[in-house]
């Protein structure tokens, strides 16, 4: 039995900071944790006999804080957490406007030979000290802690590089030539050699700490925008409740709400929290959750989601769920974990960084050595250590993963899909084969009465109105069909007597003064002892052939007629079959339906291979012989009984219209009922790992590529330190690229009309 | 491995590192630079 635990860590300034704290938990017997920097949150799966003491102890030995995160999961709770980047941005800004405003200066005149005047190096020092101390302080600060645990991470290489530069023009001021009140220097974009000791490099120090700053800036922004998906989900929820006490209503706090309790939505009003509604009938507009823009009509009896709109009349809703039980809460949930998950290539680039450090401090004094023995004099030595490690700090590598997977989600949450973790952005490049599960997925799932087929000499509503009055006592989903197809057409339905239902077989009941049996052709011809009449055995054929579920009606042992019921095919079902096709994905039809009407469908939405007849409980074997058969099958489907399949599958993605279930065992969550949103799904999770590798390869190009020409002398540490900068930004701006990401699921379609999941009585029926 | 035996074997490992980089300079002979706006070129071998 294990205990998951979260923490917020603090003090983390790099990728190396989150893989040695990684590394600390995990030498804890039994745990397995996962500290992501760019959330600075640790995932600790603490086996039994593991405190959280312990968790936290072992962080701080490492010399970074760390508390427990609370888990009540309360909306308004976290949201109100999830507006702490906001200092560390603005602490962020006002050191590096600072830090700027003071280098700008001391730049111009290190730069400009003639505006050099008498002792302007004694001003570049009073400048450039302030920014060295204060504005560097969060990675000497850094670098400091680190050293006292005998590591080095990206703020050593900086910290190191920076205090070097400042240190040795202080030398060069008041030892060196350098102080001399006429003193004279150019710039040039590769250290000069044998300048002697009257070279300062207080521009260097001062510009590589506004450089880095600049890049550590973007990186709190883009921390801060790419969650802004998930702070906007979590700030969507009610934030107070009209509760509902013997008639009286009083205003509660949403935190006060409990399950059971009821509370009135007025027009207009978002409704607090998942419920029941006991009175009223209304339209409700979830978008904002679903992203589904035609209201829903709900009544008495009809489950509401907190959060959603109500856009009709007034409504009294008793609350099912609460707090972190709600479908909001779990949405966040999810994107939450997703966010906090490590891709195994982000553990790569953890892995490189926690290593680089050393050897590129290594390296950089090796450079020292050979300039040194080759005799260039000391500043040109000098200038070519501290160019190395200046380059090779690798905060690119260390935020190519976590930006482009924080953004890919936050989007995803935007238009319906939820990703569960970025292990689920391998899966979706490697799959070939979608196993759609029929019912619910490329339907609707629900039926539809579609046809009434009357024997001779009987009057087709007489028929429709004795069995719509009989299956209208029945719970049977296709007894609901035809119930709501006859009052629809026919107004209110007579009562019904002695009703009895005949598990799987059929009804049989009194309507006025007849006895009214329906079930099977086969049953029921059995039980009246009748043969059916050829107009009605012609249709019986025909109805099965197109896949439809056809029910037989008798009164006064007589064969009367047929009543034909269909599933609804979701009107987006082809395009995105089409869609996922031009994904390179092979979709295949799963059903229980026979041969005849899962092909009659699949032609539909143009599926050529069709495996028909599965039994619930032997869909993970259909799913596991397509793997057996060499194929990488992701699974789409909204059922407890797809449940096990779902997670069997390569890729699991579940209809967030169907079970609880479902969605726990799949890797990405639909959340609206459109096939269309899995092609989405599909295509944001590969431009997410794609958005990845790219950022992973530029960062480590620029590493591999400019570290020579550090070591060679070719680099001067201005430009290495703005290059790096540059890195950092690029990546970051890579990765929001994703933002831009273009849903079809909820894009314009070619008619002009946009395109929308169509209620059932709107969807086509099947066959 | 304690921090204080990461750390002396750090030391150990910078010092080799700044011998060995004195060591291949000074073997491949004194460099020296033609300074200009836009590069510099690196003659080896020549004697300054």
């Amino acid at each position: 039995m294990t205990n998951i635990i979260e923490l917020d860590i603090g003090g983390m300034t790099c990728s190396s900071c989150a893989a040695r704290i990684e590394k600390r938990l995990n030498r804890i017997e039994g745990v397995e944790a996962s500290v992501n920097y760019a959330t600075e949150r640790a995932k600790i799966d603490l086996p039994e006999g593991a405190t959280v003491e312990e968790a936290i102890a072992s962080v701080e030995a490492t010399g970074y804080s760390a508390h427990l995160r609370e888990q009540t999961g309360g909306i308004t709770a976290e949201a109100g957490e999830a507006e702490a980047p906001a200092d560390e941005v603005s602490a962020l800004r006002h050191r590096l406007i600072i830090s700027a405003v003071l280098t700008a200066p001391v730049l111009v005149l290190s730069m400009v030979e003639v505006l050099q005047f008498d002792n302007w190096q004694w001003l570049a020092l009073t400048l450039t000290a302030p920014v060295v101390v204060w504005g560097a302080w969060p990675f000497h600060r850094a670098a400091w802690t680190n050293a006292r645990h005998a590591a080095a991470t990206m703020d050593t290489l900086i910290s190191v590089g920076v205090l070097a530069a400042f240190l040795w023009s202080l030398y060069a001021l008041f030892f060196g030539a350098a102080g001399d009140p006429g003193m004279r220097m150019g710039f040039s974009l590769v250290p000069e050699r044998g300048a002697g000791s009257a070279d300062i490099y207080l521009e260097v120090a001062s510009a590589v700490t506004v450089f880095i700053l600049l890049g550590r800036w973007f990186e709190a922004r883009a921390k801060k925008s790419s969650s802004a998906a998930l702070r906007a989900l979590l700030e969507m929820g009610a934030k107070d409740v009209a509760v509902l006490k013997n008639g009286v209503e009083t205003r509660i706090g949403i935190d006060e709400l409990v399950v059971g309790q009821d509370f009135v939505v007025r027009p207009g009003e978002k409704i607090a929290t998942d419920g029941q509604i006991i009175e009223g009938a209304s339209a409700v507009d979830a978008s904002m959750l679903t992203g589904e823009p035609v209201p829903v009509e709900v009544g008495p009896g009809d489950s509401v989601t907190g959060a959603t709109v109500n856009a009709g009349g007034r409504l009294v809703v008793r609350a099912t769920r609460v707090g972190a039980d709600t479908q909001l809460a779990q949405m966040a949930k999810l994107v939450e974990d997703a966010q906090t998950g490590k891709a195994p290539v982000q553990r790569l680039a953890d892995r490189i960084s926690a290593i680089f450090v050393p050897i590129v401090i290594t390296l950089s004094v090796a450079t020292l050595g050979f300039w040194l023995g080759a005799g260039v004099g000391t500043e040109m030595a000098f200038t070519a250590a501290v160019a190395v490690m200046i380059i090779a700090c690798p905060c690119a590598l260390g935020l190519a993963t976590p930006t482009a997977l924080m953004v890919g989600t936050g989007r995803g949450a935007q238009i319906g899909v939820l990703i569960k973790g970025p292990h689920v952005l391998e899966s979706t490049r490697r799959v070939d084969t979608i196993v759609l599960d029929k019912t619910g997925t490329v339907t609707t799932g629900t039926m539809r009465l579609v046809d009434v087929v009357a024997a001779p000499g009987i009057d087709g509503d007489d028929l429709l109105r004795t069995v719509g009055a009989l299956e209208d006592a029945s719970e049977h989903p296709i007894a609901a069909a035809i119930a709501g197809g006859a009052r629809e057409g026919l107004g209110a339905l007579p009562p019904v007597t002695e009703f009895t239902s005949l598990q799987g077989l059929g009804v049989e009941g009194t309507v006025g003064d007849r006895k009214v049996v329906v079930g099977r052709m086969g049953w029921l011809a059995e039980r009246l002892s009748v043969a059916p009449d050829p107009v009605l055995s012609s249709a019986l054929d025909a109805a099965e052939s197109a896949g439809r579920t056809v029910v037989a009606v008798g009164w006064d042992g007589q064969l009367r007629g047929l009543v034909v019921v269909a599933d609804t095919l979701k009107a987006t079902s082809a395009q995105a079959v089409r869609e996922l096709i031009a994904l390179g994905l092979r979709p295949v039809l799963l059903t229980g339906d026979n041969a005849r009407a899962a092909r009659t469908i699949a032609d539909e939405v143009g599926i050529e291979e069709v495996i028909a007849e599965v039994m619930p409980a032997d869909k993970v074997r259909v799913v596991h012989d397509l793997q057996a058969a060499g194929r990488v099958v992701a699974m789409v489907g909204d059922g407890v009984n797809d449940a096990a399949a779902l997670a069997q599958s390569d890729l699991g993605i579940a209809m967030g219209t169907g079970s609880d279930v479902a969605i726990e065992a799949s890797d990405l969550t639909l959340v609206r009922g459109d096939l269309r949103v899995a092609v989405d799904a599909v295509r944001l999770s590969r431009q997410t790992l794609k958005t990845i590798k790219g950022n992973l390869f530029w960062a480590f190009a620029y590493n591999v590529a400019a570290i020579p020409l550090a070591v060679s002398g070719l680099l001067n540490p201005l430009i290495a330190g703005a290059a790096m900068a540059f890195s950092s930004v690029f990546v970051v701006t890579n990765s929001l690229r994703l933002r831009r990401f273009r849903a079809i699921s909820t894009s314009v379609t070619p008619a002009g009309e946009t395109s929308r999941v169509k209620a059932p009585q709107e969807a086509l029926p099947v066959g | 491995m304690t921090d204080s035996v990461r750390l002396v074997l750090f030391a150990v490992a910078l010092l080799v590192a700044l011998g060995l980089g004195l060591a291949i300079g000074t073997a491949v002979g004194p460099i020296t630079a033609e300074g200009s706006a836009v590069g510099a070129a690196v003659q080896i071998g020549e004697v300054s």
